[in-house]
């Protein structure tokens, strides 16, 4: 097992605190991760999933209980610089309109790599390729006005301008919620590729199921501020853990599986894939 | 049957900060034709950037036509005077709910645009009630809209838009931030308003979603590259490829299961489909 890159062990938060707003999110939170790894983070809405992950990068510091490691670098010790956690620690946001600030798209993507002192044709190319990675035409959008994207180009744009950071660890709060079917496939691919070749850690933020199912090496479950559950998908989302009654749901080809099952069709394994699963099916109806 | 919303050769164009007349926007619909009759629920579907939300916030007069005409009811969208009754009837949810809010509770939320119809009292209450209960927003209904999760916004803003009593319900990615059991519960929701009357436009990226329409209405660069029901367009794969669409997952495993040699009713659009193929199936083998 390869070392770990992010712990966060029993945190608690409560939002406003001391003011009679005072609201507990996280109440008993764990989070690991390991470099290299694709992990998940899932739970019902309001959950807590982006208040956990806003401790990663030190937007939110654990002031009481819990602790939080990234990097080696305990966040409740004062002494911690968050420049260089956010340097290594890239985070796009559920909401891209919140990230772009520029006027012009190519702008926008060449802020944080400028803020590293990139400039001239480094930052040039810098910006091409994680334009690339997510599928904007370098010379089509770089001049387009960042208001006048769709949706998903805003999404597309947010991931492109964390991207050109080159962080050690990645996380996508939602970050292709809104993308089209090609969209997400080409963000997954690009997710296991850097994974692959440049040992990437990831954190995806995910209501997608299918999308956990397929693409993460490792979930975490977290339901009203507490973690229920930990593992690879297939023991997560084959387990015994009462996901539905977390108020989730499995992925629809568990769920169609599980069906087939309780209706006396022996479906073998534990597919996770929609061509696992035909695989799995096929087997059982002509074996 | 009356056609609640018409759409004829409709072009639309952004034009960039400052700059007017035709050269130098985005083009974002050329030439697109519907038709959809009251009770009717229609998916659009295509790539990011093909025109959906265009299309979406031409259907209530947000965006007037550059070329073309939108007709809800008897009126052209074109007809300042008919806009409030348009944008009454009319009801949208957008992709990004928290834009929409305007007050600083839930029962305000959902109250205010009833209120700023001049609806008296109790039948404001009745509305308000009614709306919740539709989308079964489990918050105390003094919370702040801004404090509530992606997902109890998205149904928050379902039900301000329910409050108005549309008889069309405009989805923008309404969904799109759901975690799974509220998303179904909310597709459950549309569902049962459809029943009672309601219409429907649902602009989607999940598939399994579109399945569940009447008819789907296919983008691609701002036309229409297909308008039919969802089993004829998922089974067209060049289609599907060519529009960047992906197929519902249990039309991929029975199309899968097909290639294989195995004998399945089309079309398999959703699990229970899959499941009862799977069954008679194994019936028919033994």
């Amino acid at each position: 097992m390869s070392e770990i890159v992010a712990a966060v062990r029993e945190l608690t938060h409560i939002h406003l605190a001391d003011t009679p707003l005072a609201t507990p999110a996280l109440h008993g939170a764990n989070l690991t991760l390991r470099r290299g790894q694709i992990g998940a983070l899932i739970g019902p809405g309001g959950a807590g999933k982006t208040t956990l992950v806003s401790f990663l990068n030190g937007l939110q510091r654990p002031h009481s209980y819990g602790c939080v490691n990234v990097f080696g670098l305990d966040l409740a010790d004062p002494a911690v610089r968050l420049e260089e956690l956010r340097r290594r620690v890239g985070l796009v946001f559920q909401h891209p309109h919140h990230q772009l600030f520029e006027r012009f798209v190519g702008d926008d993507i060449a802020y944080g790599p400028r803020q590293l002192g990139l400039d001239g044709e480094a930052l040039r190319a810098r910006v091409r390729q994680a334009m690339q990675a997510v599928g904007l035409d370098f010379e089509a959008f770089k001049d387009r006005q960042t208001f006048t994207l769709s949706g998903g180009e805003m999404r597309r744009a947010a991931l492109a301008g964390v991207l050109a950071m080159q962080p050690e660890l990645l996380i996508l709060d939602e970050a292709t919620t809104g993308l089209d079917p090609e969209g997400r496939e080409r963000v997954h691919a690009l997710l296991r590729r850097l994974r692959d070749e440049r040992g990437l850690t990831v954190l995806i933020v995910s209501n997608d199921m299918s999308e956990v199912a397929e693409l993460a090496d490792w979930v975490t479950v977290l339901v009203r501020g507490r973690t229920v559950a930990e593992g690879p998908p297939r023991s997560v989302f084959y387990g015994n853990e009462p996901l539905e009654q977390h108020g989730l749901l499995r992925p629809p080809v568990v769920r169609a599986v599980q069906r087939l099952r309780a209706d006396g069709l022996a479906v073998p394994g534990e597919p996770l894939t929609a061509e696992e699963a035909e695989e799995a099916i096929w087997r059982a109806l002509k074996g | 049957m009356a056609s609640l919303i018409r759409v004829e050769n409709l072009h639309y164009t952004y034009h960039a900060e400052g700059a007017h007349g035709p050269e130098g926007g985005i083009v974002a619909l050329r030439g697109v034709d519907v038709e959809l009759a009251e009770g009717q629920h229609l998916a659009v579907v295509g790539r990011n950037g093909s025109g959906k939300s265009t299309l979406a916030k031409c259907l209530n007069a947000l965006l007037i036509p550059t070329q073309g005409d939108v007709w809800i009811m008897a009126h052209n969208t074109r007809e300042r005077a008919a806009r409030l009754e348009i944008r009454a009837a009319i009801g949208m949810v957008f992709q990004n709910p928290e834009n929409q809010f305007v007050t600083t509770s839930i029962e305000e939320e959902v109250a205010f645009g009833p209120e700023n119809l001049g609806i008296p009292h109790p039948e404001l209450r009745r509305r308000v009630d009614a709306a919740l209960e539709r989308v079964a927003l489990d918050v105390p209904r003094d919370r702040d809209p801004r404090y509530l999760s992606a997902g109890q916004k998205a149904k928050l803003a379902i039900a301000a838009a329910l409050a108005m009593e549309p008889r069309c319900l405009i989805l923008d990615e309404a969904t799109a931030m759901l975690d799974p059991l509220a998303r179904e519960q909310v597709i459950e929701t549309v569902g049962a308003l459809q029943e009672q009357g309601m219409t429907l436009v649902n602009v989607t990226h999940f598939m399994e979603e579109a399945a569940l329409a009447d008819r789907v209405l296919v983008l691609a660069q701002g036309r229409v590259a297909a308008l039919d029901a969802p089993g004829a367009i998922f089974a067209q794969g060049d289609l599907c490829r060519d529009a960047g669409l992906h197929l519902p997952m249990p039309t991929r495993i029975a199309q899968g299961l097909a290639t294989r040699g195995l004998a399945l009713p089309t079309p398999i659009l959703h699990e229970n489909d899959l499941v009862r193929a799977c069954l008679a199936c194994r019936e028919r083998a033994r």
